[in-house]
């Protein structure tokens, strides 16, 4: 098996680069508050962002006897009524509002947002023609193919953002919690790769 | 194109996994192939869609192959039996390994439809917001994929299996169903954004016609 190149190998290709860091702070900006590591919560009680409309959050009265073995996890339900209890859901009231649980599952969100904002940054490179190989293309390339134009197909970055785009397409319209949180670090960890490097550092 | 037979998907999902998937794959109780392969109504860059059941929980998804593995307790909950996935499978799926038994409990479930509704509404409301910020190619994507879920939510409300997508498009095709626009309208007032997304015809075509 080959080895993955630890970093970008290609030439620089400073447009298309600084896009792209932009793009990816704007795509981990769209991720639901529900993703987010514990650690990234406990230090936003007070002021971390209002869930999204596309959360479900709340915690049915009898959802998890429906839920896979692989995301009843105590941690999860934990963090879970705990944002349930942020927004001021009482028991009585989440009986009341949510006694059928057919629209409230809290271990799922819908991963449109994070699509779109994936979508959005391709747009932009196209648009300002940043990347010469992706005129050919006519139907929408994906992230992945972008990054194996600019870093090369067999990097590790390429690699990562691969899997970060498994990991939000989700199946049956809706994505797990535990994969978009996969995704979300995954998505830093890139971030954090393509950061400029000052110099001396 | 006739439907291919058992043998014939066997030999497809060999061709397309490697060694590691076909290993978990094969650890499976069930496996059933989905989606217009299991029909021969694939393009030629279609993927091969897998349900596996067993063990294993994750999911495989490249453009050779879609691949999900979901636990045997869940086949048995409701949340999987009503669903849009579940109702496909039982009508279009091939078992090429195990008996299906949950086959006997698939209903069709109001949450299967308003999952649908809420996905449509996730995309338009997005649309709204992004359509200007997208490439060409990405608002031609959009259009087919909003076409496409009105088109799933149309039959999930009639209680009907939603078929592979070659035949949803083969249908919009031969027939433009109003109801599709009708649909789109229920769920956004924008006649503007309507239009730009192709759902409603444009001004221009409004005078022709």
């Amino acid at each position: 098996m080959r080895e993955r190149t630890q970093t970008p190998k290609k030439k620089t290709n400073r447009v298309a680069l600084r896009i792209i860091r932009e793009g990816l702070d704007e795509v981990l900006d769209s991720f639901p508050y529900s993703t987010w590591d514990h650690s990234e919560r406990s230090g936003e009680e007070s002021s971390g962002p209002t869930p999204t409309a596309t959360e479900n959050v709340v915690v049915a009265s009898n959802a998890s006897e429906a839920l896979p073995d692989s995301i009843q996890n105590s941690d999860q339900k934990d963090e879970n009524a705990g944002v349930a209890e942020e927004e001021g859901g009482e028991e009585d009231a989440d009986e009341e509002d949510y006694d059928d649980d057919y629209d409230y599952d809290p271990f799922f969100v819908n991963p449109e947002d994070i699509q779109f904002a994936v979508d959005r940054l391709v747009s932009e490179l196209m648009r300002q023609d940043s990347i010469p190989e992706l005129k050919v293309f006519s139907a929408a390339p994906s992230l992945a193919e972008v990054f194996g134009m600019l870093f090369g197909e067999e990097s590790q970055v390429t690699e990562q953002i691969a899997y970060f785009e498994e990991l939000i397409s989700g199946y049956e319209d809706r994505a797990s919690i535990e994969d978009l949180r996969e995704a979300r670090r995954t998505l830093a960890a890139i971030i954090e790769t393509l950061a400029p490097r000052r110099k001396g550092a | 194109m006739p439907a291919p037979t058992r043998s014939i998907l066997l030999e497809e999902l060999c061709q397309r996994t490697s060694a590691s998937l076909s290993d978990a794959i094969w650890r499976s109780e069930e496996i059933i192939i989905f989606g217009s392969r299991s029909l021969g109504v694939n393009r030629a860059s279609s993927d091969l869609d897998v349900l596996c059941v067993g063990p294993q929980l994750r999911k495989v998804k490249n453009p050779s192959i879609d691949c999900i593995f979901l636990a045997k307790k869940e086949m048995a909950s409701h949340h999987w039996l009503g669903s849009e996935l579940a109702n496909h499978v039982l009508a279009y799926g091939v078992w090429v390994e195990g008996d299906g038994l949950w086959r006997n409990n698939v209903q069709l479930s109001t949450r299967a439809v308003r999952r649908k509704e809420q996905r449509i509404r996730a995309i338009l409301r997005n649309l709204a917001y992004s359509w200007d910020s997208l490439a060409p190619v990405f608002q031609v994507k959009y259009n087919t994929t909003i076409r496409r879920e009105i088109q799933r939510l149309l039959l999930l409300r009639e209680g009907e299996a939603v078929p592979p997508t070659p035949l949803l498009d083969q249908e919009w095709h031969l027939m433009q169903d109003p109801k599709i626009r009708r649909t789109a309208e229920e769920f956004c007032s924008d006649t503007g954004l309507l239009q730009r997304v192709g759902l409603l015809p444009s001004s221009s075509e409004l005078q022709i016609s």
